[in-house]
Parts: structure tokens; C-alpha cells; sequence
């Protein structure tokens, strides 16, 4: 039954001239929810707040897919030795596969000038006050990129524990990288980036000596939040256990 | 400091919604943001508060529910309730641990 008029008529309709008042009452929303015209309407809406960061990524992970491009999101604290990692690792395997790179960091193009110096394509993404790569922003790095097929799309996210693992960028792998500098109990302190991670990276292992490190504790910490979590150890400075990553990120590519 | 995106989002989900309705002002917003989210709570109310002004949201009262989380062992199947993302199954011992609540991120209803 129609609330203004009362007829028995659901669907849209004009009602003409009652009360003598002469207002439109052209009204184009349906009659399908429960209101009465005068009063507030509380509106179904069951949106997820990342809904539009999460389809822009599938729709990149779409593009990725299609062209066999395989693509990993890389992220840490400031200062674990993510670009370190990364330009050895395109020093050393740039001749077997076509590799490009997108660099998110708040400011400056200085992570993308090292690695435009290994000769591998990059693009330099500024997020400005943002603390995270968005999908939107690799969306836009990938079409100047323009990645041939096969190839291999890695993307460096702004160092920061915590917001980057909320944004899918539509990768097929995450990494999370962290430095025998830091406390090995970074998994239990950010937990939300070691649960949606598939590998972590411990770097900087040539000074274990020189630090209160153990290995197998920060393990066993990344194990309690993410039993499913692979663990490689590296030296992105003197290349010790470098051959263990490139094996992991060759298999993965087919 | 995701909460802001976080909270613009939420102001443009709004509008957009507002909008299809025929109207450009909210006086109620009801979010679910769950435990395991990965929001901050009081943060995100204040990054809210600096950005409503001047939009759809500016006078609009704001009522988050927050759902406990609920971990499920990929292993055997046993539900339980999960607070941290850490532990193991108390069924099986297994680590390998799903959330299956908790991590709720939506506008669930708007009123104008």
C-alpha cells in the first residue's frame, strides 16, 4: 500500500491535488523500504569501506593475469633494506627475466634513481600524506610501466608496518621484510602485516654477530601470528642466501 | 595513520548512497568495524571529526558496532573465540588459523 495516498497501488505514482496544496510530489525513490514520508529513512547499505580500493585491484590483478605478469607487494619498516634487496636482486637476475619496479615512498625520487641505475624500468610513486601505496596509485604505475608479458612487476610499498597491509594492490604475493636490527618480536607487534604476508624476508643477517638477534625466535614469533608463513634469511649487502630468494621468486613465475 | 582513508572513504560511500536517496545530508551513519579490523578506534573517530565538515556527514551522528573476532582452525574446523591473531587451536594445537569474524570493515546503514 502506497503511504501517502493509500491505494493499494505499489508502484511509482503521482498524487494529485490532495490537501489543495499544489508541492510536487514527483518523488523518484521506490516504496520498497519502511518510511513514512515525513519522517527519517535508514537505509541498507552493507558497503565494505575498501570496496573501491579492492576492485581496482582485482581489476589490475585481472590485467596482471591475462598478460602472465607475476607481481609482488614488498614491505617493511623504514629502513630493513628493501631497495638494497632489490636492486642486487635485479642486478643478478636481469638478464634471465624482464623485470620493471614501482617505488612508493611519501617523497623524493631517490629509491627510484638507484634502481633506474640497475637499468630496470621504474616508476616512482609519491603518495604524499598518504603512509601506504594504494591501488589506484599502482594502477596508474603499471599502465606507464606498460610491462611486457611473463615479465615481473615488483613493488616496493612505503616503509611502514602497519597501513600497507590493509590495501590489496592486486598482487599475487606479499613479502614482509625485516632486519636483524629490529626486535624479533615484530610479528607479535604488528600482526596484521605477518598474517596477510606469504614470506618473510630477514635481512641483514651479516651482522648477527654484532646483535642480540635470534633467527629462530623471530620464526617462531611469525609462526604464532601466521602458521603458514615461509621464512628465507638473506644479506641483500654481501649476497649470503640471495640464491634461496631468487629460486623462491623463479618457481613462482613458471 | 590508514584511518584517514579509512574515514574518507566512508564520507564518499556516504554521499554516494545520500545521493541515490535524493539527499546531500546524513543524520545518522552506523559503521561495523570489527576487532580484528586493523582500525584503531579513537582514530578513526578523529579523522571523521576533520573531515565531516563541509560534507554529507558534517551533522551526522555516527554509531560503530565492533564484532568480537571468531578464529576457525584451517586444520580440524574448531570455532573459537579470537582476539589477538595470535595462539593456536586449543582442539588440535595447529597454527594455521582463519578469522572468520572480526575483521568487518562496512557502512551498514545511513539515515536521512
Amino acid at each position: 500500500m502506497c503511504d501517502t495516498c493509500g491505494c493499494g497501488d505499489n508502484t511509482e505514482h503521482h498524487h494529485h491535488n490532495h490537501n489543495d496544496h499544489t508541492h510536487d510530489h514527483d518523488h523518484a525513490h521506490d516504496h520498497d523500504h519502511d518510511h513514512s514520508h515525513e519522517g527519517q529513512v535508514t537505509i541498507p547499505v552493507g558497503r565494505d569501506i575498501l570496496d573501491i580500493n579492492n576492485r581496482m585491484a582485482e581489476r589490475t590483478r585481472g590485467y596482471f593475469e591475462a598478460k602472465d605478469i607475476y607481481t609482488v607487494n614488498i614491505m617493511s619498516s623504514p629502513g630493513s633494506g628493501k631497495t638494497t634487496f632489490l636492486e642486487r636482486t635485479l642486478t643478478d637476475l636481469k638478464e634471465k627475466k624482464s623485470f620493471y619496479v614501482i617505488e612508493g615512498d611519501q617523497q623524493t625520487s631517490r629509491d627510484a634513481d638507484r634502481i633506474s641505475a640497475t637499468g630496470v624500468p621504474v616508476v616512482q610513486v609519491n603518495t604524499g600524506s598518504a603512509c601506504h601505496l594504494d591501488a589506484g596509485m599502482v594502477n596508474r604505475a603499471v599502465k606507464e610501466l606498460n610491462p611486457e608479458n611473463g615479465s615481473l612487476v615488483l613493488i616496493e610499498n612505503v616503509g611502514n608496518l602497519i597501513c600497507p597491509s590493509m590495501f590489496d594492490l592486486g598482487e599475487k604475493s606479499r613479502i614482509v621484510m625485516m632486519s636483524v636490527t629490529e626486535g624479533e618480536d615484530k610479528p607479535l607487534k604488528y600482526p596484521g602485516m605477518f598474517r596477510t604476508s606469504h614470506l618473510c624476508i630477514i635481512n641483514k643477517t651479516d651482522l648477527l654477530p654484532y646483535v642480540d638477534f635470534k633467527v629462530e625466535t623471530a620464526v617462531e614469533n611469525g609462526l604464532k601470528v601466521n602458521g603458514r608463513l615461509k621464512f628465507l634469511e638473506v644479506s641483500a649487502l654481501t649476497g649470503a642466501g640471495m640464491e634461496e630468494w631468487y629460486k623462491w621468486l623463479l618457481a613462482n613465475t613458471g | 595513520m590508514h584511518e584517514l582513508t579509512v574515514a574518507g572513504n566512508i564520507i564518499n560511500i556516504v554521499a554516494t548512497e545520500a545521493a541515490k536517496e535524493g539527499s546531500n545530508r546524513v543524520s545518522e551513519v552506523c559503521l561495523e568495524i570489527g576487532l580484528l579490523a586493523g582500525i584503531e578506534y579513537a582514530a578513526l573517530d578523529f579523522a571523521l571529526e576533520v573531515l565531516a565538515p563541509g560534507t554529507v556527514m558534517e551533522y551526522a551522528a555516527i554509531t560503530m558496532e565492533k564484532p568480537g573476532g571468531k578464529g576457525k582452525c584451517n586444520n580440524c574446523g574448531y570455532e573459537f573465540p579470537f582476539e589477538t591473531f595470535m595462539g593456536s587451536c586449543s582442539a588440535c594445537g595447529s597454527t594455521d588459523l582463519a578469522v572468520i569474524r572480526g575483521n568487518e570493515l562496512r557502512v551498514k546503514s545511513i539515515t536521512i
